[in-house]
């Protein structure tokens, strides 16, 4: 069961790779497992404050589903003529005509500021570069203090090298 | 008309703002109650750290007596940590790495001391809520909101025993309300006596490596513009950073609650320059290029606060 547990977290922190997380989605038809991936699920939920819903949701959701008829009937291919293009698409530059002039009108110089941020890539920084800086903002920050992973150490080992010279 | 419209859009978008609380007159009696507690009582407890996907776990001894504070905190989870604080003198012992490092601090910001022992000032940039009360680590403990007045800080829920202020548990939360980071008791006993023997370290008697840092004035110069309403220079200082080839300029902008620091630094000690924004845990970071310099800023804020920082630094010949 150890190792199940681990599979969970696993999956559900994103670390399990393709096969795996097919692995383990077949050895969720065992009733066995669907309880510890809920447990798991719960506590995610409560750690982040997030409302649980009420009991036995997922066997009643079950239920119902499975009481859904299956609809067999085939899909209607989509026919566009070369008119009912022409007209959509001129119904799309209307549409995009009315959003413009409605900006325009509501005074559309205010940008918000999530907006600027979006044109912003996500860079990724060499860890020698922003480690010392981390280490230093924790004077200031608690949670740079707690965080035990490889930066504070490895940044605590280059000052005991310094400190050896 | 046009006015209306944007009234009454304004009503829609935000259904919130026409049912919004009135502050509480006990909201900043709260707040003082809490920055107090975390200084001047004894406790001791064990605690979580978390954010995204991660997870720690100490245990905390706290004592306060007639020669100030005193404090052991000691990381249980992962590579062993043990820090023993007396008033500004933090030594941190790292037994896996052989290291123990001795600082002075000149501002200690650990959980639950998350707040400044003065906190009359934060309601200029928060506004202060009473909540509900709930139970934390067996404690009856009374919320108290703080919730930003604008965009460039996160908002905190301080959760705080009804009976002596104690935070219990922290979380600050970003603009669509998610939590970004927790702090919270899961066990505490508050009050009575600490024996001196609890705040010992077991690893002292180890040497410690002395931190000798060489400190001088920021280049002058060197001016941020505009900060965002609020934050203001706490610290400036010129120094040495371990496993940086160039001294560093180091400058730290607050608003009492959350600290934003602004690094200058050569570029030609920059391994991989680069421009934009980065995360590091809870943190985020802005870097970009300004004339032959790197600059960085980051802290426990949203991402435009430190783009906005970042982009108001400039240097001006003197």
């Amino acid at each position: 069961m150890v190792r199940m547990n681990e599979q969970v977290s696993q999956l559900m922190d994103g670390e399990a790779d393709d096969a795996e997380a097919q692995r383990f989605f077949s050895a969720l038809q065992d009733p066995e497992m669907q309880r510890e991936w809920h447990t798991y699920h719960l506590i995610g939920d409560v750690l982040r404050d997030t409302p649980v819903v009420s009991d036995d949701f997922m066997g009643r959701f079950s239920a119902r589903l499975a009481e859904e008829p299956t609809v067999l009937a085939p899909h209607r291919l989509p026919k566009h003529s070369p008119r009912t293009m022409a007209l959509s698409a001129a119904a799309s530059v209307t549409a995009v005509g009315l959003v413009v002039w409605a900006v325009l009108q509501t005074g559309g110089a205010h940008v918000p500021v999530e907006q600027g941020l979006a044109q912003v890539s996500s860079v990724e920084l060499a860890s020698a570069d922003v480690n010392p800086y981390l280490l230093a903002h924790q004077e200031y920050s608690p949670s740079v203090a707690m965080q035990g992973r490889d930066p504070y150490i490895r940044t605590v080992s280059e000052i005991r090298e310094v400190n050896a010279r | 008309m046009r006015k209306m419209c944007h009234a009454l859009l304004i009503l829609i978008s935000f259904p919130g703002l026409a049912l919004a609380e009135k502050a509480s007159e006990d909201g900043p009696a709260w707040l003082q109650k809490i920055a107090s507690a975390a200084h001047r009582s004894n406790y001791s407890g064990t605690f979580v750290y978390r954010h995204d996907g991660y997870m720690e776990t100490s245990r905390i001894v706290h004592l306060s007596d007639a020669s100030g504070e005193h404090e052991k905190i000691e990381v249980l989870d992962g590579p062993a940590r043990e820090t023993i604080r007396n008033n500004d003198e933090v030594v941190c012992y790292m037994p896996e790495n052989k290291a123990v490092i001795v600082e002075k601090r000149k501002v200690y910001k650990s959980f639950p001391a998350l707040l400044p022992e003065q906190a009359s000032n934060i309601g200029e940039n928060y506004l202060i809520k009473l909540g509900g009360v709930e139970r934390v680590a067996g404690f009856d403990c009374q919320n108290v909101m703080l919730e930003p007045r604008d965009v460039y800080r996160y908002g905190h829920r301080l959760c705080a025993d009804s009976a002596s202020g104690l935070l219990l548990k922290a979380s600050s939360l970003n603009e669509k309300n998610e939590v970004v980071d927790q702090f919270f008791f899961t066990q505490a006993s508050i009050g009575g006596n600490i024996d001196q023997v609890q705040l010992r370290s077991k690893y002292a008697g180890k040497q410690p490596a002395n931190l000798h840092v060489k400190e001088a004035q920021v280049d002058p110069g060197w001016v941020v513009n505009s900060p965002p309403s609020g934050f203001k220079k706490i610290m400036g200082l010129k120094r040495a950073f371990p496993g940086k080839k160039f001294p560093t300029n180091h400058l730290v902008f607050s608003d009492q609650l959350a600290a934003v620091s602004i690094f200058i630094e050569p570029l030609a000690g920059i391994q991989k320059p680069v421009s934009g924004l980065s995360r590091q845990g809870a943190i985020n970071v802005f870097t970009k290029p300004v004339g032959e310099y790197q600059v960085t800023v980051l802290g426990e804020v949203p991402a435009v606060t430190v783009k906005q920082i970042g982009n108001s630094v400039s240097f001006v010949a003197k």
